[in-house]
């Protein structure tokens, strides 16, 4: 049973989608312009892996996907983080930061 | 929390399920996004082509977006399954006992269900392989006397121009020897084959002008299977000539491969029903005052209800009876549903529910047996448990990876209990066959028990739910204790398995209980039938069934032959069936129903029948039919009590006057007073009242009765050999009196056995779990049992106390279970009026057997506990 390929990122992108959505719900697209925004340009998200992610979380029941209307009136699918969402985002984070911080401690030492 | 698993695995099997629409959200969805990214072009000043094919670009190839969507959401779908599953055949490598005891234990119980429920499904449930089936009905009526009646050739004739039912086609049943052994056929209305869709393997089916007149079309259709085995699959059987009762028939083809007929006996041919009266006069149709022997099976029209179509039948019928005498005009009709071979009613139901129960109950003291072994196990791994509950796992995921657990474990079991089911049927089968009189074997015709899709999904159903009943509530009671008793490593002060474990055992006690009792009550009843006598002579008699062609020359022979010491004629053989019926009194007194038989003068010296008072028939009574009779003790005494029945008159009532061969009887006077008999089935009371007319030995359609001078079976082999030199068409039947009782006594003792079976397992079941459970509570209290020795307890009231927990459980099983028992007897008693279902002894059987195990399976564990060395016991780590 040998795991698809993931990209370097794949862990990463979860997180931020995950810590997009705790700001409320939103649809692919908006998650798209608010991760380079926020990122301040920093982060570009391939289209192609985040929706991939999108439908990972959601079959994890981290996410949860409606249809609703965007504000251009259109029928667009929003996303919204449920409980267990929650909880992942908050392990993980603590994970990461562990993690940047083990990774600062090493890079620091000469 | 606890909700997760199930919000998730709902997800997935939408998902899973109703994945082409989850391909078009998601193509919606990808669209939306390329629509924005276009507009935000547009807004920077592109031109809107322009802008689509940046957008387009910028996301890349669609396609291949659209297919990783797809993978990562079936990947993480099957993901967490897949490590759950790959956990549990780790774990369940690692302890092969643990494992073979699941899936022998589950094996067992599922074997034996799905061996019921194959016989169920071949008989009730299996469409049979014609068109339409589901529309196709079968008549009966009822006259106001309350007597069933099929139908004549008329009604047939004017039922198929009404147009009340469609393509109505009428038959009746017809036994044979045909190439020496017996064959069950049909003759049919030549609409047969059409009305039911069914084609020929090979030339063709019956045509309209096989059957346009009495004794037209001599031809015959063979079944696929009669084909195959008795004529080698030889294609140039079309066109041969075949002898049915010295009758040449033409074969005109061969019916559809697995086409046998729409009854729960697989037929091997039909010939037109209008050869009925060269076939067997004595059956004959096309009469002037016929019996209504003709079957019709029709289909409802398309939209009509069955109840319509009843309304508009008993109309019809009231009209068609409408010259009979007003006792037997039509005041009924019954529609049974022939899309399977035995009707799905709530009769069906009934009857096939006690076995269903009893089955099934087998597999709940199995599955109960599985939930202790696992509780058990759940108890050893709390420490495995309850560190994963520390390190973070969740209650649900951990509860959903044990059941993941028993769902592993359901496919060995399936797959056992499918070995078993096979062998179950090989066996019973070949039992069945090995256990029955030779001369009888040849007219055992057990329908194809191959197993099909719905027994195949029954058989995986039941095992997963087998699993998720043993599995879950040994999950639940698993996870329970909480992360900080966990690391304490104290387990027990939160939970109460013994409490489930005790409710287990007591379930199976009950259970085995009531199947034993049944077993018991079965055994009394199969015994008793063995011991009841008939009224008759058994030994040495031959019962000999003759075609009317050439009755007279056979019995000109077996008179001269020196093995037959009497010879004598019946029209109803006393241990082939319950003889008729008629409605007689004395003269004027309201008629009592009372069985007949139509005898000629011997019967009574031939089957040991001597007179109590009065005479026997005299010869020239018997030829000439004179209008005298010989009454049972119990007639005597009910229609004449405390006088002489000799020389009193038996009035026929108005309605059994209507049988024609009874009419000569209508006023008799009673010559003599024989001894009761059981008329006709071992079943019936021994006193049920019965009497006897007059006949000639070589009266048309009785059948003879012989007694040999020596050894019956012997004699019954001698007799067909000479009877085949005489004429070889002439037996249509020949066994041995004994072997026709043995028929009768086989349904009890059949019941007997496979209720002694199963109730046999049950407790073999019970037994090991008594034993389970007793062994791991000793186990669990050896500290205990370790400080009363050293404080002086003696060796034998260790054992007292175990032993006395053993009786405290099985006396609440035992009372439930009886109690259960005595309620179920009170259901059936009416309905088995040959089973004295409230038999004491029976009872007794029962509880003593179980009573008994119980304490036996509890003798060795207590023993281990009464050799606890205090020493030991006190230092080992509890």
């Amino acid at each position: 049973m040998a795991a698809p390929k993931t990209d370097l990122l794949q862990g990463t992108l979860d997180l931020i989608v995950l810590k997009m959505l705790r700001a409320g719900p939103a649809n692919g697209w908006d998650l798209t312009q608010s991760i380079q925004v926020v990122s301040k340009g920093v982060l570009d998200v391939n289209y192609g892996s985040l929706y991939p992610a999108l439908r990972r979380l959601e079959a994890k029941g981290w996410i949860k996907g409606r249809w609703g209307v965007s504000e251009n009136n259109r029928r667009a699918r929003f996303y919204e983080l449920t409980g267990a969402g929650q909880r992942q985002l908050d392990a993980e984070r603590q994970e990461w930061d562990r993690f940047s911080h083990a990774l600062g401690l090493i890079l620091r030492t000469e | 929390m606890t909700m997760r698993p199930f919000v998730s695995v709902f997800t997935r099997l939408k998902a899973l399920v109703l994945r082409r629409a989850a391909d078009a959200e998601l193509d919606e969805e990808l669209r939306y996004h390329v629509e924005r990214e276009a507009e935000r072009n547009i807004a920077s000043g592109m031109t809107p082509a322009a802008a689509r094919d940046a957008a387009r670009r910028a996301f890349g190839n669609m396609s291949v977006v659209t297919e990783q969507a797809r993978d990562a959401m079936r990947w993480a779908l099957v993901e967490e399954l897949g490590q759950d599953v790959a956990y549990a055949i780790r774990t369940c490598r690692r302890a092969p006992t643990f494992v073979f005891t699941v899936v022998a234990t589950i094996g067992l119980g599922l074997g034996l269900l799905t061996t019921a429920f194959t016989i169920f499904d071949a008989y009730v449930l299996r469409p049979i392989a014609v068109r339409d089936p589901g529309s196709l009905y079968d008549m009966a009526w009822r006259s106001k006397n309350g007597d069933w009646h099929r139908f004549t050739w008329a009604q047939y004739r004017s039922l198929k121009e009404r147009n009340i039912v469609g393509q109505p086609f009428a038959y009746t049943n017809f036994q044979v020897q045909f190439h020496g052994q017996p064959a069950i056929g049909q003759l049919v209305t030549a609409d047969y084959f059409r009305t039911l869709g069914v084609p020929a393997a090979l030339g063709r089916t019956l045509q309209p002008e096989d059957s346009d007149v009495p004794g037209a079309g001599a031809v015959i259709v063979l079944a696929y299977d009669t084909w195959q085995t008795m004529f080698g699959a030889d294609s140039s059987v079309v066109g041969a000539r075949v002898v049915l009762n010295g009758i040449s028939l033409r074969v005109v083809g061969v019916a559809q491969k697995g086409f046998g007929g729409l009854e729960s006996v697989p037929f091997e041919f039909w010939a037109p029903i209008t050869m009925i009266g060269l076939l067997d006069p004595s059956r004959d149709i096309f009469v002037p005052k016929p019996v209504d022997a003709l079957r019709i099976i029709g289909r409802i029209r398309p939209g009509e209800s069955v109840d319509q179509a009843k309304a508009e039948l008993l109309a019809w019928l009231r009209s068609t009876t409408a010259d009979r005498p007003p006792p037997q005009g039509a005041v009924d009709v019954v529609l049974a549903s022939r899309a399977t071979s035995i009707p799905l009613t709530p009769e069906a139901v009934a009857v096939f529910s006690p076995i269903a129960i009893a089955f099934l109950l087998v597999m709940l003291i199995a599955c109960a047996n599985v939930a202790n072994v696992m509780l058990a196990r759940g108890m050893a791994r709390q420490r495995e448990i309850g560190i994963r509950l520390a390190m973070g796992a969740g209650r649900a995921r951990l509860i959903r990876q044990l059941l993941t657990e028993s769902v592993v474990l359901s496919v060995p079991s399936a797959l056992a209990g499918y070995l078993v089911s096979r062998a179950a049927i090989n066996a019973g089968l070949y039992l069945m066959f090995a256990t029955t009189p030779v001369s009888y074997r040849a007219y055992l015709r057990p329908m194809p028990l191959t197993p099909d899709t719905r027994v195949v999904v029954f058989m995986m159903a039941a095992a997963v739910i087998a699993a998720v009943a043993f599995g879950l509530a040994p999950a639940l009671q698993a996870t329970r204790p909480s992360v900080v008793q966990a690391t304490r490593g104290d387990f027990d002060s939160n939970l109460r398995p013994s409490k489930m474990r005790n409710g287990l055992v007591i379930a199976q006690i009950t259970a085995s209980v009531l199947l034993l009792i049944c077993a018991g009550v079965l055994l009394r009843a199969a015994r008793s039938t063995q011991n009841a006598s008939p009224g008759i002579r058994v030994q040495n008699i031959v019962q000999v069934e003759l075609l009317d062609r050439g009755r007279t020359r056979v019995i000109e022979d077996l008179r001269r032959a020196s093995l037959v010491r009497y010879l004598a004629s019946a029209s109803s053989p006393p241990l082939d069936g319950i003889f008729p019926d008629l409605y007689a009194g004395p003269g004027g007194a309201s008629p009592t129903r009372i069985k007949f038989n139509i005898v000629s003068p011997e019967y009574f010296a031939t089957l040991d029948l001597g007179t109590m008072r009065g005479r026997l028939f005299s010869v020239d009574e018997a030829r000439g039919r004179a209008p005298v009779v010989i009454v049972s003790d119990a007639t005597a005494r009910t229609l004449w009590p405390g006088r002489d029945a000799i020389g009193q008159e038996l009035v026929l009532s108005d309605a059994t006057l209507e049988q024609a061969r009874l009419a000569r009887y209508h006023r008799a006077t009673v010559v003599g007073v024989v001894p009761n008999v059981r008329a006709g089935w071992i079943g019936l009371p021994a006193d049920l009242p019965v009497v006897y007319y007059p006949q000639p030995d070589d009266a048309p359609g009785s059948t003879l009765m012989v007694r040999t001078v020596g050894d019956a079976e012997q004699g019954r082999i001698a007799l067909e050999r000479l009877l085949a030199a005489t004429d070889s068409v002439a037996v249509r039947e020949i066994h041995t009196g004994e072997a026709s009782l043995a028929v009768q006594v086989y349904p009890f003792k059949i019941s007997y056995w496979i209720a002694s079976l199963i109730g046999g397992i049950a407790l073999l079941l019970t037994l090991t779990g008594v034993y389970g459970v007793l062994s791991y509570l000793v186990a669990q209290r050896t500290r205990e049992f370790g400080v009363r020795m050293a404080l002086g307890a003696s060796p034998g009231t260790l054992i007292g106390l175990v032993l006395r927990q053993v009786v405290r459980l099985s006396f609440v099983g035992i009372a439930v279970g009886g109690l259960l028992a005595l309620g179920l007897s009170r259901i059936f008693g009416s309905v088995l009026y040959v089973i004295d279902t409230s038999d004491p002894a029976g009872y007794v059987v029962g509880v003593g057997l179980v009573f008994g195990s119980c304490l036996f399976a509890a003798y060795v564990p207590s023993r281990r506990a009464a050799m606890v060395n205090p020493v030991d016991a006190l230092r080992a780590d509890g």
